[in-house]
């Protein structure tokens, strides 16, 4: 799957100020920086996800699609670095 | 001394269709949350007072929710209709030009911090006439660089000088 679009990135851009509002999370950065941060998780995203793929056992990989083994990643992510924050 | 000649607040504004801020409350305090990521306008109705003249200005009350740096812009418009007006209310609009103002934002999110826009463009308001204001944050100014919500807790008009 290819990197998302400009209009995905400008989407999610949106969203992570919005939930950082939300949540009233002081913060320095600026608009543009949280794209930057948005385009930079896309990016690594992009060039990593066949090495994830490749990590799942090979026995077990098959059986899984491409967006359930994404959902897997999005709440083992959550669990490690949102817990409590 | 510059007279404060209205207070605008959140509680009473208006809203359009599509693309308006979110009215709230943060610690009690009613606010419109204006988004970072696209414009969103809100208004006001009021009549305007007896002995108004000069230039006007806009002071908006504000608070960050979360951004310490950067600057936040906004634009504000004046409708202002005189009886007789070749104005028809109930089909369109007749803002003036949008006038603009910005201010960087206080260094700790939800400390106090104000812009001021100086009404140039007031569409030749005059005592008694019916005013409306439309307010909107410039969110895709390039110079709009402020991370998240501005919070927008009132708006006065204030003579400029």
């Amino acid at each position: 799957m290819a990197a998302l679009d400009t209009s995905d990135r400008a989407d999610l851009h949106a969203e992570i100020m919005r939930a950082v509002s939300n949540e009233r999370e002081p913060t320095g950065a600026l608009k543009s920086e949280w794209r930057q941060l948005i385009d930079a998780a896309d990016t690594f995203i992009d060039n990593n996800a066949n090495t994830y793929n490749t990590t799942i056992p090979a026995a077990i990989r098959a059986k899984f699609t491409a967006a359930q083994k994404a959902r897997a990643l999005m709440l083992v992510i959550a669990r490690r670095f949102l817990r409590g924050s | 001394m510059a007279n404060t000649r209205f207070v605008l607040l959140p509680n009473a504004a208006e809203f359009p269709a599509t693309a308006f801020p979110q009215l709230m409350q943060i610690n009690r305090h009613p606010v419109l949350a204006y988004d970072a990521a696209a414009d969103e306008a809100a208004y006001w109705t009021f009549v305007a007072p007896q002995g108004l003249t000069g230039t006007l200005n806009l002071v908006l009350n504000l608070i960050a929710a979360s951004a310490t740096s950067g600057a936040c812009y906004w634009q504000a418009q004046i409708e202002s209709v005189t009886p007789a007006d070749a104005v028809d209310l109930d089909a369109a609009t007749s803002f003036d030009t949008a006038n603009a103002g910005n201010a960087t934002v206080a260094g700790t999110a939800g400390y106090l911090f104000t812009v001021t826009i100086t009404l140039t463009n007031a569409d030749s308001i005059a005592a008694g006439d019916l005013v409306r204001v439309s307010l909107n944050r410039d969110a895709d100014n390039g110079s709009d660089n402020a991370a998240g919500d501005m919070y927008l807790l009132t708006v006065e008009l204030r003579d400029a000088v």
